[in-house]
Formats: structure tokens, C-alpha cells, sequence
């Protein structure tokens, strides 16, 4: 459904930001919200984000209600879920900082190997230019 | 409930059986069921029209209530909310669960000598 009114649009994606539940349910949710604004803006055209929030509530009220009702059991298996994902990435990240770590400090180890025998090269040369003359 | 607080320590779950009760007496449409909520409750309960979607999709979902649109005007349409057979037993499970509580609380409380010390 294709919200023309911008006020509206910018309501609906401030819920949708604020909904904690699943794709699925937040679109069944915003499709009955987004109905019931459409048939709100066709008795008032010119409503505005403010009148949009003192009619429907803020995006946080909306949330609120769906977690008010949610089964206790549905509700502790979401969080969870969510400490479970949120450990996975902290785990997953601080693999990536480790291994881009090690490569960065071998990379640094082979410079400066390099650079050390390029400069004793150098002075060899130097050497050998010197007491041939 | 008053002024829909998003820190209300007992609004949990009460929204349901409130929706479950209102639609036991006639099929309503959002609005209708902000403003009867707020009216039949003295002002007690005062809601705003968003946050009753989730609870109305969930009793959709779980075929307690069920939507139908009906035109009102030339142009215009209105999701009217109906209570299924489902939605009445769950509503009389409802209604029983919230008396249990509210007795025992109220047993805690007048065995706690409140009444007395507010008095």
C-alpha cells in the first residue's frame, strides 16, 4: 500500500522502526494502521505529522502495546533469541579485529625485515666502493 | 491508564479483554472502540487509536475477532472488528482469570490493613 500524504509515510517508517517483532508481523500491523490513516486523511487531507501522533499516538505508544501483549513465554524467547544474535556478532566481530590484527603486524614484521637488508646492502656496497678505490 | 502511559505497571494484557468486551456487545471500528473504551470506563482507560492495532491484528491472527470493510460514504471505508465464537470463550476465560486476580489481590491487601492506615 502506497501512502501519498508524506506525513503519513514518515509515521508508518517511524513505527515500523520501533515495532519489535518479526517482518510478517509488522507488515499486518502497519497494513491496518496505513488503512486506518488513509481513512482518517480522506475526512481531514491536510493533516500534519503532529496531527497524525495526537490521533494514532507516538511510534513508541504503538510498540508499547504490541509488547503489552505479548505472552510472557513468546516475549522472554524473543529476548533471548536477541542475546543469543547480539553474541554471535560481538563473537564474530572480535575474530575479525583479531585476524586483521595479525595481518596488519606480519605485514609491519615483513617491512621492516625488508628494509633491514636493503639498508645492510647498501653499506656493503658503500664498502666495496671504498676500498676499491 | 490514564493518558495511555507507556509505564503503566498493570495495563499488561488487559487490552485484549478490554477489545474481547467491547465487540461482545456490537461489531466497532477503531475510533469507536477509543471512544467506547474511554467512555464506559469513566475516563479511566484512555487509549489512542494506534495502539490498539497490534492487539486487534493478534486477535485477528489468532481468529478471535474478524475484520470486514464497510462503506460509509461515497469514497470512504471502515474496518468494522466482529467477535467470533472462539473470541466470546476466550473473552468468559478472560473475564474469570482477571476476578481471580483482582480478588486475591484484594484479599492482600485488605489482610494488610491498608484501608485502615489510609483511613
Amino acid at each position: 500500500m502506497r501512502m501519498r500524504n508524506r506525513a503519513a509515510r514518515r509515521y508508518l517508517r517511524e513505527v515500523r522502526s520501533w515495532l519489535p517483532c518479526s517482518r510478517k508481523l509488522k507488515r499486518g500491523i502497519l497494513e491496518k494502521i496505513g488503512s486506518t490513516i488513509t481513512e482518517y486523511l480522506a475526512e481531514k487531507p491536510g493533516a500534519d505529522y503532529d496531527k497524525l501522533l495526537a490521533r494514532f499516538g507516538t511510534p513508541q505508544q504503538i510498540a508499547a502495546s504490541y509488547v503489552d501483549e505479548m505472552e510472557t513465554g513468546e516475549l522472554l524467547r524473543d529476548l533471548r533469541i536477541k542475546r543469543r544474535i547480539v553474541y554471535c556478532v560481538a563473537i564474530t566481530a572480535a575474530i575479525i579485529v583479531l585476524l586483521w590484527a595479525s595481518v596488519v603486524t606480519r605485514a609491519y614484521l615483513r617491512h621492516v625485515e625488508n628494509v633491514k637488508g636493503y639498508y645492510i646492502d647498501e653499506v656493503g656496497v658503500i664498502q666495496e666502493i671504498i676500498e676499491n678505490e | 491508564m490514564a493518558g495511555d502511559s507507556t509505564q503503566n505497571s498493570f495495563r499488561r494484557g488487559i487490552m485484549s479483554l478490554v477489545l474481547l468486551t467491547l465487540l461482545k456487545q456490537e461489531d466497532m471500528y477503531g475510533y469507536q472502540l477509543v471512544q467506547e473504551t474511554a467512555r464506559q470506563s469513566g475516563g479511566r482507560i484512555i487509549t489512542q487509536e494506534g495502539s490498539l492495532y497490534p492487539v486487534l491484528y493478534k486477535l485477528v491472527d489468532q481468529g478471535l475477532i474478524s475484520d470486514r470493510r464497510v462503506q460509509v460514504g461515497k469514497r470512504m471505508t471502515r474496518v468494522y472488528y466482529h467477535l467470533e465464537p472462539a473470541g466470546e470463550q476466550r473473552q468468559k476465560e478472560l473475564v474469570r482469570e482477571y476476578e481471580e486476580i483482582t480478588q486475591g489481590i484484594s484479599q492482600i491487601i485488605k489482610g494488610s490493613g491498608y484501608h485502615e492506615d489510609a483511613k
